[in-house]
């Protein structure tokens, strides 16, 4: 009824009633009765007029649209974390803590959906929002996010914008697809995971494709192969150490190294004890001549890196991929083949290799027995290492002891004792921070990885000795008390 | 005595009370801290009190009223309520602080109070001199004639807009409008420059801005057109539009009104800061009446806003309603016990019924551009975002406030009450109940 009125006196506004003005061309209804009559010209207070009538009468006459119902969430299955946890993860989300960063915060909040997904509870629904942009954000948190959101998670990110469709439906496994068109990461994830569930498919895959493959996504899919390794897989990676490229022969000694009875390994044995022999209970080593072609093949490689001599380059390799156990030819156990001489043209070499086989063939055994040494030499790089492939028991002993000696190298130790601390790690290092006469470099790193590493039960132990120190020392600790404090509230509070 | 059966309120709305969220995060702290001492509640009316400890040899005292509610603490800090008060209020709310006779420091402060109402009240009730009254008379005078120019200085403004084209009013920018506001506020009528400001981003809201300009200025002139001629105006309307052009009507005036009683809900709030000054809208709507009303209070840079209703919660009380054509804003003219908490609010209307409602309103004051509803129904994401009633009838959302995602979340496409603001370009959310518990928008 309005809209030729409302368009006729548009057009005079928007020009201006000196260039055009407004003739009233028809009306009907409700405004008819206070606007002037059809066919007068209006001046400009006449336009607003007659313009504030169809405005008010617009309003007022507003109808009711009509449009499409979302479909409901269904129920949850999951119960709810409690009111205090859901405050606290509010309070984490929003930043809103004076004392801590945001950094920090952050952290905690992963904390919180860590613990609450392992426990199988949910994240209230005014939440997710926010832990939708979080993800959005930071990929890592994604899994636990999705864990903790529920089907509400899901139904929120399939309405919500394009940036929360990481959310809508929980990871699925790779698809066939990803093998013939996806990227080469998709495609390795793909025959990763068909070897998991199907050796004998994957194998027959990658061999099938074989011959059109470049060399650097050939390597990556061997060492996809690792999974679901076995001795059915011998034959093909053998063949493939005739391969003329360097990284396909590579990739395929890795996997034959880790292949329990397989003929490489037992030829690498052979090469290393060749090079050693014991002459009046001490090691005599002896680096080979020459890199062979049988070397070659089984993927040493020949070039050394600068500043390494040619032998010394292959000795360490050969002592490095050769199976850890083949030295109970001399002694049964790592400790009795350490404590021997070394002799001292190649022995250092022989012991450098030693360091890398426990390593790279993660034995736990050997790395406990080359740590003691490694201490005194005080290579951090290889320290590290090696307690990374320890147990975590003996590493924790470990550290706790060198707490009490060297706390700047324990603390550097501490970076791969996996959290929380097993015993009796923090209570070595509540000795520590109680001793104040003592306290030496690396002592504030302590306190750093102290805030992370500690289970909160201890959270009554450390404000204990928070109390007991002199106030200047109590100030030291307050953020280590506070974020303990905080990490032990969360943990209660999911509980 | 009073009842102590009272259920205490919820951290959410403990929450509501707190004048910014650090002081929210350092109540949190302090209620869950060890220091508390001879915290406890009751007494009339309503109070809770408690002792904690700060930084100085003696602990701070705090005090509250639970039924206007009103604070007192004695640490320094200028926050208000401040952090204690606030921990005071969590420890209660979850249920740590027992029933106990007052102890006299409280009953000294809730006296003085009484004391200080009653001679503020007789104060209010003594008759004016004479003299005060011819003062009272020119200074009203003079404000007549004042505003009088600058309704004539508008209407011409209004007339050249049109005369002259509001097409480039897009590439003016807010100059234009600032300065026929500041000649408002000279003219003393604050009211108008308010709704001239408001015009100023209209020109770049996009595509479609030719029509809502048109439509706001066309408003402007009919309000203007009202107000340069009131006495031609039914006495409701000529309230209406004297309050719209800015005029204050004393309190007095106001509390002197018929008092309307009802268990008020409070279903929505919302602060907004215009020019310095920050103003907060208390949505209330009757549960037996199913009037709603507006509680508008202001606070200049640095002072506290009255936090005495709290979002989710009812209160039986009498309002009285500011004079006008279609009646909203109102005050709180006398409270009958303490605020009890409100999970689900009502009567809750259908998309019809609010659009009723609107347009009886509408009827009565033209320019109204916000009007509370209370809507049963779905939420549905889109472009715009609708409220969708159990009948199927849909009211849009206003798209230029954003996407309210966290609403939607709670909601999860099932039924929900709605607490919003109509406006012409849609609907302003202030609230979700979803049954158990209010979401703030």
């Amino acid at each position: 009824m309005s809209t030729s009125i409302w368009s006729d006196l548009m057009s005079s506004a928007l020009v201006g009633t000196d260039r055009r003005r407004p003739v009233l061309s028809g009306l009907d209804g409700p405004p008819a009765g206070t606007l002037s009559p059809i066919g007068t010209e209006l001046d400009p207070d006449g336009l607003l007029s007659a313009a504030a009538a169809v405005t008010v009468t617009r309003r007022a006459g507003q109808v009711p649209a009509r449009t499409q119902r979302p479909d409901p969430a269904t129920a949850e299955t999951a119960p709810y974390a409690s009111a205090a946890a859901q405050q606290r993860l509010a309070a984490l989300l929003s930043g809103g803590d004076a004392e801590l960063d945001r950094t920090t915060t952050r952290d905690l909040a992963g904390e919180w959906l860590r613990i609450a997904a392992g426990r199988g509870l949910l994240a209230e629904p005014g939440l997710l929002v926010a832990l939708l942009d979080l993800g959005s954000s930071d990929s890592s948190v994604r899994p636990v996010v999705r864990a903790v959101g529920g089907t509400r998670l899901g139904w929120l990110a399939l309405q919500g914008p394009g940036r929360w469709a990481w959310a809508v439906q929980p990871e699925d496994a790779a698809q066939p697809a990803d093998w013939d068109t996806g990227r080469a990461a998709d495609r390795v994830r793909y025959l990763g995971e068909l070897r998991a569930r199907d050796a004998a498919a994957g194998r027959d895959l990658l061999l099938e494709a074989w011959p059109q493959e470049k060399a650097a996504d050939l390597a990556a899919l061997i060492a996809a192969c690792g999974a679901g390794l076995g001795p059915d897989d011998e034959p093909w990676l053998e063949k493939a150490l005739d391969d003329r490229r360097a990284q396909i022969r590579e990739a395929a000694a890795r996997l034959l190294a880790v292949l329990p009875g397989s003929a490489w390994r037992q030829r690498m044995a052979e090469r290393a004890l060749a090079c050693v022999h014991v002459a009046a209970r001490k090691l005599v080593a002896t680096a080979p001549t020459e890199c062979d072609e049988s070397m070659r093949r089984d993927g040493i490689s020949v070039k050394p890196p600068q500043s390494v001599g040619e032998r010394t380059h292959w000795f360490r390799q050969i002592i490095e991929y050769a199976p850890l156990d083949c030295w109970t030819a001399f002694d049964e156990t790592p400790a009795g083949l350490l404590s021997r001489k070394f002799d001292d043209t190649w022995g250092h070499v022989l012991r450098a290799g030693l360091n890398r086989a426990a390593i790279t063939q993660r034995d736990g055994a050997w790395a406990a027995v080359l740590i003691h040494e490694g201490l005194g030499r005080r290579d951090m790089n290889e320290l590290r290492e090696l307690a990374a492939v320890m147990p975590e028991q003996d590493l924790a002993e470990l550290i706790a002891a060198q707490l009490r000696r060297e706390v700047d190298i324990a603390t550097r130790l501490l970076d791969v004792l996996p959290t929380p601390w097993a015993a009796p790690v923090p209570e070595a290092v509540l000795e520590c921070l109680a001793d104040t006469q003592r306290r030496r470099s690396g002592w504030w790193q302590l306190l750093r990885h102290a805030e992370w590493g500690f289970d909160p039960a201890y959270a009554p132990q450390a404000r204990a000795l928070h109390d007991s120190l002199p106030i200047p020392d109590q100030q030291l600790l307050v953020r280590f008390i506070t974020m303990l404090q905080i990490r032990h509230d969360i943990h209660q509070e999911l509980s | 005595m009073s009842e102590p059966t009272e259920p205490p309120w919820t951290a959410e709305q403990v929450q509501g009370l707190a004048p910014d969220a650090s002081s929210f995060a350092a109540a949190r702290k302090l209620a869950g801290a060890s220091g508390w001492s001879a915290t406890g509640h009751g007494g009339t009316p309503l109070g809770l009190w408690g002792l904690c400890k700060g930084s100085g040899s003696t602990p701070y005292q705090i005090c509250v009223d639970l039924v206007e509610p009103a604070y007192r603490c004695s640490c320094p800090s200028r926050k208000f309520p401040c952090k204690h008060a606030l921990a005071l209020l969590l420890r209660w709310s979850s249920g740590q602080v027992a029933a106990e006779e007052p102890p006299q420091w409280m009953t000294e402060w809730t006296t003085s109070r009484e004391a200080r109402a009653e001679k503020k009240a007789q104060q209010a009730a003594a008759p004016r001199t004479e003299a005060q009254e011819r003062a009272a008379q020119r200074r009203a005078d003079k404000r007549a004639e004042s505003v009088a120019a600058g309704i004539a200085e508008l209407r011409t403004w209004l007339s050249d807009q049109v005369r002259h084209g509001i097409a480039g009013l897009d590439q003016a920018g807010y100059r234009p409008f600032e300065q026929v506001a500041a000649r408002l506020v000279d003219a003393q009528a604050p009211g108008l420059a308010g709704a001239v400001r408001r015009l100023a981003p209209v020109p770049s809201s996009g595509p479609g801005w030719e029509q809502r300009l048109l439509g706001e200025l066309s408003l402007l002139h009919l309000l203007a057109g009202a107000a340069a001629n009131p006495e031609a105006l039914p006495e409701d309307l000529a309230a209406t539009v004297h309050s719209r052009v800015g005029q204050a009507v004393p309190t007095e005036q106001v509390l002197a009104g018929a008092p309307v009683r009802d268990r008020w809900q409070v279903v929505g709030t919302r602060d907004d800061t215009e020019d310095k000054l920050t103003s907060r809208r208390v949505w209330l709507r009757g549960r037996d009446t199913g009037r709603p009303a507006l509680v508008l209070s202001f606070a200049m840079p640095g002072q506290a806003l009255p936090v005495d209703l709290v979002l989710g919660t009812e209160l039986d009380a009498e309002l009285t309603y500011y004079p006008g054509a279609a009646p909203l804003r109102a005050l709180v003219a006398a409270r009958h016990g303490a605020p009890a908490p409100c999970p689900a609010p009502g009567p809750a209307q259908t998309v019809a019924q609010a659009l009723d409602e609107v347009g009886a309103a509408l009827a009565g004051d033209p320019w109204l551009f916000q009007w509370p509803v209370l809507l049963r129904g779905v939420l549905a994401p889109g472009s715009p975002w609708h409220l969708i009633d159990p009948d199927g009838d849909a009211l849009p959302l206003d798209p230029a406030l954003g996407e309210p995602w966290r609403l939607a979340a709670v909601a999860g496409g099932h039924e929900i009450t709605l607490a919003a603001e109509w406006g012409p370009a849609g609907l302003r959310p202030l609230a979700v109940y979803d049954g158990t518990e209010v979401v703030r928008a």
